[in-house]
């Protein structure tokens, strides 16, 4: 519990708690946190039900999301506002408001600092915040329009997809320097890491296509067909599966991670956008943005078991799950 | 000579290849009730290239390809020579009487978008009606920050809308003639 939390909770005393224990994100429950572009809203929704508990009102137009558990808060990115909203995990409200220059769309939290990565959109660069003091403390410079960000679980590496250059850029966190800038597919959007650090996923808009990188290496190890622009990516590492958002499809492909073949396109809903896993529930979410809902796909049948009303513009790009 | 050069490097760029474009997607939708059986309305708009007989803002249709998938038609706007739009079929389904399609090629003084893909389903109401829904996603077509106002995100999803309702009141008429 953050300091704002026992500070409300003592000041207000048990009634709160009694009253609304659901409203408050207690650490035993996993939560999902998905952005509605339309409707200015973040939706939180109870994983051991599938429940929207509430929606939580943040900047013009959310988009991507990252949760950083060392504060418990929780990054929007909101394009069109030129800002980042920044809620309490344990108040559920918004408490700061970052504001940027310009645009910024992905964004990621480092596991291991207390970091965030935010890709500026029109400024090809990354900018790091600290989550304590809310300021900038550093900038990476990548290439065109950088759109998915991602951080390995060891806080050693960070992947930024330069959807113009139709690039990733590498970079090592310990140095703060750049390692390689990789050819991958064209219009490279969503970016996800393998948990143990082996490999990342590039989930390439234009050329209907995964690249899979070793991230020793930083070679390219294969290219995997997906169906129609595909958009973000989750990773199961314990059935070695990829689940990918095809946009256009409207799909979601699964792809066998030992052979790189895809096995299935499972219809969702139009415009498919954000995904996360987790692992102790074995379940896939998946945003969709026409719908206005977050899918949940059973890890282990591999199909749809529940589909949560959210509310307008459903996009949660970024890893959107809080356990 | 210098003049053709020139008029040529203009019509070239305003024909713009719908790639770059902003961080956030927009929808609209549109949905109509016709007072005619839903056979007749998915007859007026079955053809992709019929869009120049049933929407007062399409001049001139000219389609590549067979009536499927993969299709390919140029919509002139307006008039016959007018700014041109180029788009593609890419689900075609006549039973459930709807097709998904997308925008390849645009022009932003007329519809200034960018990654635009549509919708157009007739829904069968049982009762000698229909409804016909119109939806899309789509970027504006400024790809960098802060764009003029009409080429920002209101500007796109402005012309999208005043498109849809024009074809659909149109639709409505001819269906019920």
């Amino acid at each position: 519990m953050n300091y704002a939390a026992a500070r409300q909770s003592l000041g207000t005393g048990l009634l709160i708690l009694l009253l609304w224990p659901t409203v408050r994100v207690a650490s035993a429950t996993p939560f999902a946190f998905a952005t509605n572009q339309g409707a200015n809203s973040v939706t939180v929704i109870d994983l051991a039900n599938n429940r929207p508990l509430k929606n939580i009102p943040v900047g013009q137009a959310p988009a991507g999301i990252a949760i950083e558990r060392h504060h418990h808060r929780i990054f929007v990115t909101t394009p069109a506002a030129h800002a980042i909203s920044v809620l309490d995990a344990g108040t559920l409200t918004q408490t700061n408001i970052i504001a940027f220059p310009d645009e910024v769309l992905g964004i990621a939290a480092d596991p291991v600092r207390d970091r965030i990565y935010v890709a500026d959109w029109n400024g090809n660069r990354v900018v790091v915040i600290d989550t304590q003091t809310l300021h900038t403390v550093g900038t990476f410079t990548t290439g065109r329009t950088p759109a998915g960000v991602a951080v390995s679980t060891a806080g050693d590496r960070l992947v930024v997809a330069n959807r113009d250059d139709n690039t990733v850029s590498v970079f090592d966190l310990g140095t703060n320097e750049l390692l390689a800038i990789r050819p991958v597919g064209r219009a490279p959007f969503g970016v996800t890491i393998a948990r143990d650090g082996s490999e990342f996923f590039v989930a390439n808009v234009r050329s209907d296509s995964v690249t899979v990188v070793n991230l020793k290496s930083l070679r390219t190890i294969t290219e995997i067909k997906v169906g129609d622009a595909p958009y973000a990516i989750a990773h199961n590492p314990a059935r070695a599966r990829l689940l990918v958002t095809n946009q256009q499809s409207g799909d979601v492909s699964i792809i066998d991670l030992t052979r790189h073949l895809t096995l299935a396109q499972l219809p969702v809903a139009d415009y498919v956008e954000g995904i996360d896993y987790d692992a102790k529930l074995d379940r896939y979410y998946v945003a969709s943005w026409f719908e206005n809902t977050l899918t949940v796909i059973d890890g282990k049948t591999e199909q749809i078991i529940a589909r949560i009303p959210c509310e307008d513009g459903t996009r949660a790009f970024g890893k959107f799950i809080l356990r | 000579m210098i003049l053709r050069t020139i008029t040529l490097l203009i019509l070239a760029l305003s024909f713009v290849s719908a790639q770059a474009h902003g961080p956030s997607r927009q929808k609209v939708t549109q949905e109509i009730k016709i007072n005619a059986p839903a056979a007749k309305v998915w007859g007026i708009i079955a053809d992709f290239c019929a869009i120049s007989v049933w929407h007062p803002a399409i001049a001139k249709c000219a389609i590549e390809g067979a009536n499927g998938v993969g299709a390919q038609r140029t919509l002139r706007v307006g008039k016959v020579d007018g700014p041109q739009i180029l788009e593609e079929l890419q689900t075609y389904d006549a039973p459930g009487m709807m097709y998904r399609y997308r925008i390849l090629k645009t022009d932003n003084s007329v519809l200034p978008v960018s990654t635009y893909s549509s919708f157009l389903s007739v829904k069968d109401n049982g009762d000698n009606t229909a409804t016909v829904e119109w939806r899309s996603g789509f970027y504006r077509a400024y790809a960098k920050g802060n764009p003029p106002p009409e080429l920002n995100d209101e500007a796109a999803v402005k012309a999208v809308t005043d498109v849809y309702a024009l074809g659909l009141a149109n639709l409505k008429k001819l269906a019920e003639k």
